[in-house]
């Protein structure tokens, strides 16, 4: 049976309400993950309205994933709600696992690592591991190490700012259920991943704050500037690198800073255009055998290796089965723009034309 | 015409003031890299200053002149200055073209520069096209103040809800087969 997109007769701001108003029913705790972006600073609101609605005499518990590597607007925005009296922040700053992507070279680096000078401090009374303890976390262990950490018992609600417009993923995690599609599991058992601005546009979201009149982070209109897409994330990682240029444009203070930590970042800025990219396909061009060369000769990080094994392996597949949707090319295009962590969309009808035609 | 480099003078560094619109910005490897290329090379093009003796290009230079020991003990302090007989607005736009000339400018202090040149030195969109060499768009993207106007957020109306439903019959718009 075919599966549709079907619009329910009223606005995404009343759904919302409602949606939120079911979390706050059926969850033994609610928090609100928040990046210090538009879309979780909505849902946040969203959420303070439902308890005033309720009668709820309690703060809104909201947690602060601190991946070190953000602008200054961006924490200063998450400091001025953790200074709100409805506001308990719970900001985390623990060693986790990202990426920084230099011209083809993908590397794993920590955020918040101890052994070198941090980009940006986290306040003193953020959640810190011990001196003595190793751990580093991966985005997907945050789920249970936040909610194991702040102890709170039952189901726990984690209320995120998630659109389906921001990405095919994103918005496949909310139609693959038909029932509370908005509640999704975690990697974490207690916690549900709670979504409930999932169909808003980013014109909904700003009409929101519009409309009551709330600042968001100055950082969107620096973004706004350079035509980046308003959105906050880390900028080392491939798909952010790319855009290196349009950091420094956007906020010249904050790349200094950046660059003072990873210095070989400036490589990115300077030479990205020059990246001789049909250099690459020259030598890695021969199907997938290619793909698997580059692999072993160009990844040199353990762990991105690992991840580009197992996006081989999967794309492998697609390619026997659906070679016109999955072309080789496309693999290889995708790995030297250092994506391995993600599955590389097939090539639509338009694209798959246009390569037959050419040959 | 008279070229203000047939009239170039030692002007203590002291005597000078920085310019607070300089939208180019050098990052702390080059200015270590422009203070070694001035002590092995000496001086090879003046600080332009307006008739305030206020930096129009050669900042940067400027400030290592007054921060570095190597230079003030090696020209006693003192940098070559052309004066230009010029005002705030034109010294800014001077500013820009030379910065133009030499690189890119950071979006956001460019931003906040075309603002000035607008709202308080009374140039028009139209006039910075040509003065600032920008075109008509840069100039209304830089010059727009917020994401609100920009995207005429007022007349917005909130988008249709939606849910994800399967169904034999006729859908209002079809998701995934």
């Amino acid at each position: 049976m075919a599966r549709y997109r079907y619009f329910i007769g009223k606005n995404v701001l009343e759904a919302a309400r409602e949606r939120v108003a079911h979390i706050c029913e059926v969850m033994d705790h609610v928090a609100v993950m928040f990046s210090g972006g538009k879309d979780s600073q909505v849902s946040l609101h969203l959420v303070h309205e439902e308890y005033q609605r309720r009668g709820w005499n309690k703060p809104v518990d909201v947690i602060f994933l601190d991946e070190e590597l953000l602008p200054n607007a961006v924490a200063d925005t998450v400091m001025r709600y953790a200074e709100m009296d409805w506001v308990r922040m719970h900001w985390f700053a623990v060693p986790m696992k990202n990426s920084k992507y230099v011209l083809g070279v993908n590397e794993t680096i920590i955020t918040m690592d101890p052994t070198r000078k941090l980009v940006r401090e986290p306040p003193d009374w953020a959640i810190k591991l011990p001196a003595d303890d190793p751990r580093v976390f991966t985005q997907q262990d945050m789920d249970g190490f936040t909610s194991s950490t702040l102890g709170w018992p039952g189901q726990i609600g984690y209320v995120l700012g998630i659109r389906a417009t921001e990405s095919l993923t994103r918005f496949r995690s909310v139609v693959n259920k038909l029932h509370e599609n908005y509640i999704c599991a975690s990697s974490s058992k207690n916690v549900k991943l709670c979504k409930p601005i999932y169909d808003w546009t980013e014109d909904d979201v700003f009409k929101w704050l519009h409309e009551n009149n709330e600042p968001f982070c100055p950082h969107y209109r620096n973004l706004h500037l350079v035509k980046h897409p308003m959105r906050i994330s880390t900028p080392l990682h491939g798909e952010a690198a790319r855009n290196m240029k349009k950091t420094l444009g956007s906020d010249p203070e904050y790349f200094a800073r950046l660059r003072e930590a990873f210095p070989d970042i400036d490589a990115q800025v300077r030479y990205l255009d020059d990246f001789d990219k049909n250099a690459i396909k020259e030598l890695y061009g021969d199907g997938l055998k290619g793909c698997w060369r580059y692999i072993k000769n160009e990844i040199k990080d353990e762990r991105r290796a690992k991840l580009g094994r197992e996006l081989f392996y999967t794309y492998s597949k697609l390619h026997e089965k659906e070679p016109a949707a999955y072309p080789t090319a496309k693999l290889l295009t995708a790995l030297v723009a250092g994506i391995t962590h993600r599955m590389v969309l097939p090539q639509g009808k338009a694209e798959q034309a246009k390569a037959a035609k050419a040959g | 015409m008279e070229n203000p480099i047939d009239n170039i003078q030692w002007l203590h560094v002291d005597d000078l003031d920085a310019n607070d619109y300089n939208p180019n910005m050098v990052m702390n490897t080059e200015l270590k890299l422009l203070e070694l290329s001035i002590l092995r090379t000496g001086w090879i093009q003046p600080i332009i200053v307006d008739r305030e003796r206020r930096i129009v290009d050669g900042y940067h230079r400027y400030r290592l002149s007054q921060e570095s020991k190597a230079m003030k003990k090696q020209f006693k302090g003192c940098v070559p200055c052309a004066v230009l007989d010029v005002d705030r607005g034109q010294a800014m736009i001077l500013t820009v073209r030379m910065n133009r000339a030499k690189g890119n400018a950071a979006a956001v202090r460019m931003a906040d520069l075309v603002k000035e040149l607008i709202d308080k030195h009374n140039y028009s969109e139209s006039d910075l096209v040509t003065e600032l060499g920008a075109s008509k768009q840069e100039l209304e993207l830089l010059y727009a103040d917020s994401v609100f106007h920009a995207k005429q957020i007022g007349k917005y109306k909130y988008s249709e809800a939606w849910i994800p439903k399967e169904s034999d019959h006729e859908p209002n718009t079809q998701i995934r087969d």
